[in-house]
């Protein structure tokens, strides 16, 4: 069941009907509600992998139970690893065994030994990378002593199978989550509005930016060859939006659907693309990942601390991870190589927290050098993103090799040029939105409700006409599939 | 919560008013519309017969032909056209092989409804209209967004122009059969998979339907093949043209075949199943030399 799927249109008023009419006075019944309703919004994708999701959530619940109630650290650290092995056991057979087993036999026939390792023929289950990370975090921490362990089953189930971020985040912590999960809630009608007007922006995103830049980036990475070198770059801009209304578009309507049960979920997005260098771009894109990376692995490793050798090995780590935490390809791998080369200059010259605050703050325009900044790091970005897209190294290679070509100053021309005109155009707008709302959570966030009504309800039906005008067939999260 | 609710209700109660508002007047606009007076002949029927008969060549009578119209909507469409219209006396129904193959049926039933059913939305009873929105399941943006461009022109533009209607209409000026083409429509009309389609009982059902009509109202009905390729037809399969040939003895149609009407390479569009603008000008001379023999 997709959010912008006409199932979904259904399932969410009624389970905010039963959630806020018939069970809105007992919070056990509420958090039973929620758990069956995520339940079967996963079992639409596929009924049989709900079972590895309840075997990881029961897994990790009692892992975290037995850990609290042991006498011994031997104990302790049995359970733990028990569990960080199952689920990163699950994780390395549904999503990396057949990329290891064929880059092995691979390495072996370029010694001279023939091998044919026996892949596994098995679809990746939807959302298995977001809840193991859920069911992580959870261990972790308790190991660490930072949390007590959840003892009701259903209240730590709603925690990792929350159907709003069930299948693609934000990666959540028990520190914010488990809380809300716990406290009773009430209906707040602010807060209600602003998760619709935060789920229309998601559903613009994805339905009118990113399904539209989806035709034109797949026409020019499916057949590069085709095209001239300015259609390329085009095709790699367009890809570069449509990842980004894609995912935030995702998060968004995952964000304004938890508030419409009373459950704020942590920010995933904060205007990346406004991003004065690479640094502060990643602490702006998919934020719940980028802090759960830092919080589990790169401070574990020592962090930013130590000497020089340290700082890159754990730059290299951090982003080479990332890349594969996102698929079984060398193309993800080499991604996160990109980033971290474009992260290591900043952290040598310690210029790697320098922007913390969004550009222009309290200002209508940037400043020239910001601009300038922000050209660039769109830019490198954008040439990282290649590698994200394309289906192998090789592919990548070439494509930008047709990029930087004689053919690159040429006007660019392609199959349903009025079409994409009005793509680029909507993304203009989509961009001077989000730049007018930078300083808040979202874009509509606080601009929107300032208005007047006449003016705000002929935004909102203005927004609605566009999802509806220029929507395509109904298409996939790209995250779902990672 | 109330007040949330209340908000809600009247914040898609507006566009609903709006939208239904604008669906009553598509259908009145549909049904007030009439053909000229003097119009005694009509065609009725798909591409095929819209391509092949140049009304404007035939005195007293209008093409009513739309690309890939399905028996469903030409029996909506005969109603409509004879609701207090007694002066029309003859329907000429375009009636081909490929008007048996269930392939018809994606576009009433199945994803390319989308594209082709929704200009007959307002056309159609409120069970059909529903059916209709419930097909195309992965083209159903598209479909709901083409009902929504229907209902838009439905209300601004005059009953005549209609887009369901249909008109004489052959823009193929310079073109010649292809055998690599003809074969794939062969492919595209009959086979699946490399098994023959079965036949459509939805079109059988609607094609009867009309045959009923025309009794009812003492019209006289017609049938027209349509000129095709020889090798096009050489490539029909024996269970399609043997049932044709029943289903006209068993309902008594009147049959005009001219499916094996000899014409050149050049009287054909690149599919071989429909004529060109040259082969519809022979078409209609010969067609028109055939009505006046007989009568």
């Amino acid at each position: 069941m997709l959010f912008n799927s006409l199932g979904f249109a259904i399932f969410l008023p009624i389970v905010f009907f039963l959630y806020w009419f018939v069970v809105s006075k007992n919070l056990k019944a509420q958090n039973t509600l929620l758990l069956i309703s995520s339940y079967y919004f996963y079992s639409c994708w596929d009924w049989r992998f709900l079972f590895l999701l309840i075997f990881s959530t029961l897994l990790d619940y009692y892992t975290g139970l037995k850990m609290s109630n042991s006498n011994s650290q031997k104990s302790r650290r049995f359970w733990f690893w028990t569990s960080i092995c199952i689920n990163l056991g699950f994780l390395g057979v549904f999503k990396y065994y057949n990329f290891f087993a064929s880059s092995f036999a691979e390495a072996l026939s370029g010694l001279g030994f023939n091998v044919h390792p026996s892949l596994i023929n098995v679809i990746l289950p939807v959302g298995i990378s977001f809840y193991t990370f859920h069911g992580l975090s959870y261990v972790v921490d308790i190991y660490k002593n930072r949390i007590e362990p959840e003892k009701n089953y259903i209240t730590y189930a709603v925690f990792v199978s929350y159907f709003p971020l069930l299948v693609a985040g934000p990666i959540e912590r028990a520190t914010h989550l488990l809380p809300q999960i716990k406290r009773k809630r009430s209906f707040d009608y602010y807060q209600a509005t602003d998760g619709l007007r935060q789920i229309l922006w998601g559903l613009f995103k994805k339905i009118v930016i990113a399904d539209n830049c989806a035709q034109y980036a797949n026409m020019m990475f499916e057949n590069p060859d085709n095209f001239s070198g300015s259609g390329l770059l085009l095709g790699a801009i367009f890809f570069a939006f449509q990842i980004y209304g894609d995912f935030s578009g995702y998060s968004d309507i995952a964000l304004g659907t938890s508030k419409l049960f009373g459950i704020e979920l942590l920010q995933n997005f904060s205007f990346p693309y406004f991003s004065r260098d690479i640094a502060e771009f990643w602490r702006r894109w998919h934020i719940s990942l980028s802090s759960w990376f830092k919080d589990y692995l790169y401070i574990p490793l020592g962090g930013s601390k130590g000497n020089t050798w340290m700082k890159v090995r754990n730059t290299f780590i951090i982003f080479i991870v990332s890349g594969f935490w996102h698929g079984a390809n060398w193309t993800f791998i080499i991604w996160g190589l990109l980033n971290a080369i474009y992260f290591l200059p900043l952290l040598f010259s310690n210029k790697n927290r320098h922007h913390i605050e969004i550009v222009a703050k309290g200002h209508f325009f940037p400043s020239t050098k910001e601009t300038f900044s922000i050209l660039i790091t769109f830019g490198l970005t954008v040439f990282a993103w290649i590698f994200f897209r394309a289906e192998s190294v090789s592919d990548a290679l070439n494509y930008i090799s047709k990029i930087f070509s004689s053919s690159l100053f040429e006007i660019p021309r392609f199959p349903k040029m009025g079409r994409a005109k009005t793509t680029i155009l909507l993304t203009v707008f989509m961009l001077i939105i989000e730049w007018l709302g930078r300083e808040n959570n979202y874009a509509l966030q606080k601009i929107v409700p300032k208005w007047k009504a006449p003016i705000r309800y002929a935004f909102y039906y203005a927004i609605i006409f566009c999802i509806f005008w220029y929507g395509q067939k109904e298409q996939q999260f790209i995250y779902f599939q990672f | 919560m109330k007040r949330f609710i209340k908000r809600l209700i009247f914040f898609f109660a507006f566009p609903i008013v709006i939208l239904l508002v604008g669906y009553i007047i598509a259908l009145k606009k549909v049904n007030s519309y009439h053909p000229e007076k003097n119009i005694t002949i009509c065609y009725i029927g798909d591409s095929h017969i819209q391509k092949a008969i140049d009304d404007k060549l035939i005195p007293n009578s209008k093409n009513f032909g739309k690309s890939a119209e399905q028996y469903l909507h030409s029996y909506y469409k005969i109603k409509l056209l004879l609701k207090d219209n007694p002066q029309i006396k003859k329907i000429f129904l375009g009636f081909s092989y490929h008007n048996l193959s269930a392939y018809s049926d994606e576009f009433t039933d199945g994803e390319k409804t989308a594209f082709v059913g929704t200009k007959y939305f307002f056309l159609l009873p409120a069970k059909e209209q529903f059916k209709m929105l419930k097909s195309a399941k992965e083209n159903r943006n598209i479909l709901l967004k083409n009902l929504v461009k229907e209902l838009v022109n439905s209300n601004l533009k005059k009953p005549k122009d209609l887009e369901f209607i249909g008109f004489y209409q052959n823009k193929f000026n310079n073109s010649k059969a292809d055998v690599k083409s003809i074969n794939k429509r062969v492919r595209q009309h009959f086979y699946k998979d490399n098994k023959i389609i079965p036949f459509s009982q939805k079109n059988i059902y609607y094609l009867k339907k009309i045959i009923e009509l025309c009794k009812e109202k003492n019209l006289e009905l017609t049938i027209i093949n349509s000129p095709l390729h020889p090798i096009y037809k050489s490539k029909i399969p024996a269970k399609y043209t043997n049932y044709y040939m029943e289903f006209c003895k068993k309902n008594q149609l009147n049959v005009l075949d001219l499916s094996e009407m000899k014409l050149a390479e050049d009287c054909y569009i690149f599919d071989g199943d429909h004529v060109s603008a040259k082969g519809s000008e022979i078409v209609t001379k010969h067609f028109q030399k055939l009505i006046s023999s007989q009568n």
